[in-house]
């Protein structure tokens, strides 16, 4: 099996080249086919997906050819056409607890269902996250509870995040400061981490709809300036100082 | 256990005759190839286009075969330049053929030859030129677009047209491929998989056999087929996002769409306009547009796929969230932008061209000529012909560059 990712490099030469080659000569041993899988495939140059499009049904006795990519409409008609198209959907909340209470089974963990939702929570629809996630929690007990999960996760209890963000909005800033710190400190999270969840509160937060884009506008310039290297704790206090000011603004009007 | 071979391989038409649903095509290529026994026809090239899917390479190789001529294919997996394509093609197209001596002729396919690379393939139209001009030997060229080939080489060609294939033929020969493999399709099946391949062949026989292969029966409740899509739900993306009522709802319409942020905005962008009514809201949803802009450009310079997310938020909460007046009725139109640049695309790359055979006679930069020597250089060739005549010879302007500088 050839697998190339985005990371190799990909350019018209290397397709016509080194997966050519690959692709036409025979197989070794018993096999009846090579496998060339080529990862995030959407990122190739359309000049080389159209350097792609003959060897992948020139060579077809000797090699099969599986494409991986994030959008399909970045690939040309011509390769689209060449393929069967499998669409893998994001996973549901019920598949991930349906896999987690599978693997506890096998491994013999006791799993609660609070530690089901908090890790379907934190992973988001990503299995391996989710998963990881269980393994960590598992190898410290093997009575897998909420607690567990948050202890090894890089998260935040949903509902601290929600109490800071409500605390700020009722102009409660100090308090909401003091939950953030111990956050930053106590529980050792990363400003990126808390800004992923705060980002997800704000849209089940009780206030206008449009006052949730200007707060997630806000976040998204926090979030750039702890990439440029900013201090995560003042740019999260001034993210906090926003949501007071905004709050205000709701109740005065 | 013996795997099996793609159906799409298995089925490939060995005749002409067997192709599905291009019997026009056919017929000219027949007697195309006809006039070969008699000598050279006028035009000694076929240039087959159309669509993918439609078989126009299986068609070349149909011919060869029944011709009794060798055949010999390039495509755009192999390179292709200058010396390449004179090498194997020009030989091939000059001499007789190895077992059938100096009498035997042999089948020149270029495929894909709206695929030659600017810097890669250097030279690979020249060749192809010179190649189809007096060539001994038959040669086909095949392409899906075939406005992409520089027009002197259409011109020296006969054009074929390959037509997406009407579903009646497809399903027809769907069921053929059933009978074969042992297969009862409920018809409803057949015509949901030749509906979603929208004239493709090669696709539907390719979904056919991901769905079929191996069992007895094949029931509508098995197909499950995915569009190979193009841009066909952002149109509902766009008309459930001017009506969505809150910020959730608006973000989640993108999990479904099938399309790099980038595209979306530049379909927000369009469509926009067309359909916020007062000019407050349209002041604020572009606020939001320019704010879903800035992110991605933080995304792409800095390589900080986190700021997607807020790209995301802007373009569809941020703009659904902008009106509080009434929405006008509008069509939905694919970004103008995008058309404009492809259908100037050639007129952008003559200008490059004439810019940079100027700039390197004058010492300065393309970038100095395009600004402000080529409104001069449009005045002589519009007014003095004869000047224009002695520029063009001495910086080897072509006929298009001419006519480029012409018209401006």
């Amino acid at each position: 099996m050839l697998e190339l990712n985005a990371s190799d490099e990909r350019g018209i030469d290397t397709i016509r080249i080194k997966v050519k080659d690959y692709a036409r000569t025979r197989p070794m041993g018993d096999v009846p086919y090579k496998i060339v899988y080529l990862d995030e495939s959407d990122a190739l140059t359309s000049d080389a997906q159209n350097a792609l499009r003959r060897t992948m049904e020139m060579y077809t006795h000797t090699a099969r050819f599986i494409l991986a990519c994030n959008y399909s409409s970045r690939i040309i008609e011509p390769i689209q056409s060449r393929c069967s198209i499998f669409r893998f959907r994001r996973l549901f909340d019920k598949d991930i607890a349906a896999m987690l209470k599978r693997i506890a089974r096998t491994e013999k963990l006791t799993l609660e269902e609070d530690a089901i939702k908090a890790i379907i929570y934190m992973s988001e629809g990503d299995m391996r996250r989710a998963i990881n996630v269980l393994q960590a929690a598992a190898t410290v007990k093997r009575k897998v509870d909420e607690k567990a999960v948050y202890d090894v996760s890089a998260s935040a209890r949903p509902e601290d995040v929600k109490e800071m963000l409500e605390a700020a909005l009722a102009g409660k800033f100090e308090d909401a400061r003091s939950k953030l710190i111990g956050m930053l400190i106590d529980q050792g999270l990363s400003g990126e981490d808390i800004l992923q969840q705060v980002h997800r509160e704000i849209l089940s937060l009780e206030i206008p709809e449009p006052t949730k884009v200007k707060l997630m506008d806000k976040v998204g310039e926090v979030d750039f300036r702890l990439t440029e290297g900013a201090n995560e704790r003042i740019q999260l206090e001034a993210l906090l100082a926003h949501f007071s000011l905004l709050g205000d603004r709701l109740r005065t009007t | 256990m013996r795997m099996s071979e793609l159906w799409a391989d298995k089925y490939r038409p060995q005749e002409l005759g067997e192709l599905v649903g291009q019997s026009q095509a056919v017929r000219e290529i027949f007697s195309w190839a006809e006039s070969w026994r008699k000598g050279r026809p006028n035009k000694p090239a076929l240039l087959l286009y159309g669509p993918v899917g439609t078989g126009k390479t299986a068609a070349a190789q149909a011919l060869a075969r029944q011709m009794g001529w060798d055949l010999v294919e390039m495509n755009a997996s192999d390179k292709r330049s200058f010396d390449v394509i004179k090498q194997v093609a020009g030989t091939a197209a000059d001499t007789g053929t190895l077992f059938s001596g100096a009498k035997g002729k042999r089948l020149v396919v270029l495929d894909e030859v709206d695929n030659v690379y600017g810097v890669a393939d250097r030279g690979g139209y020249r060749a192809i030129g010179e190649l189809i001009e007096d060539p001994r030997n038959p040669v086909v060229l095949i392409a899906n677009d075939q406005h992409e080939i520089p027009w002197q080489i259409r011109a020296s060609c006969l054009m074929i047209n390959f037509r997406r294939v009407q579903q009646d033929a497809i399903i027809g020969a769907l069921q053929k491929i059933c009978l074969a493999e042992k297969i009862e399709a409920e018809p409803i099946a057949l015509k949901v998989i030749a509906e979603t391949s929208n004239g493709d062949m090669r696709s539907s026989i390719n979904d056919l056999q991901a769905l079929a292969e191996g069992k007895k029966h094949l029931a509508m409740k098995d197909v499950v087929l995915y569009k190979r899509d193009r841009e066909s739900n952002i149109f509902d993306v766009l008309s459930q996002l001017m009506r969505a009522t809150t910020a959730k709802q608006a973000r989640e319409l993108l999990w479904s769409l099938d399309m790099p942020p980038a595209d979306v905005l530049a379909w927000i962008d369009e469509n926009i306009p067309k359909v916020l009514a007062d000019p407050a809201d349209l002041a604020e949803a572009y606020e939001a547009i320019a704010r879903a802009d800035i992110f991605l450009g933080r995304t792409k310079r800095r390589q900080a796929y986190r700021m997607w997310r807020y790209a995301s938020d802007m373009m569809t909460a941020g703009v659904a969230m902008s009106r509080k007046g009434e929405l006008k009725f509008a069509r939905f139109q694919l970004p103008t932008i995008i058309m404009k640049m492809s259908r100037t695309r050639a007129a952008r790359a003559t200008r490059d061209s004439v810019a940079k055979k100027i700039a390197g006679r004058c010492h300065t930069s393309s970038h100095v000529v395009r600004k402000d020597f080529l409104p001069y250089f449009g005045v002589i060739f519009r007014r003095d012909k004869k000047a224009a005549q002695q520029i063009a010879a001495e910086l080897h302007f072509s006929e298009a560059e001419v006519d480029y500088l012409a018209k401006k």
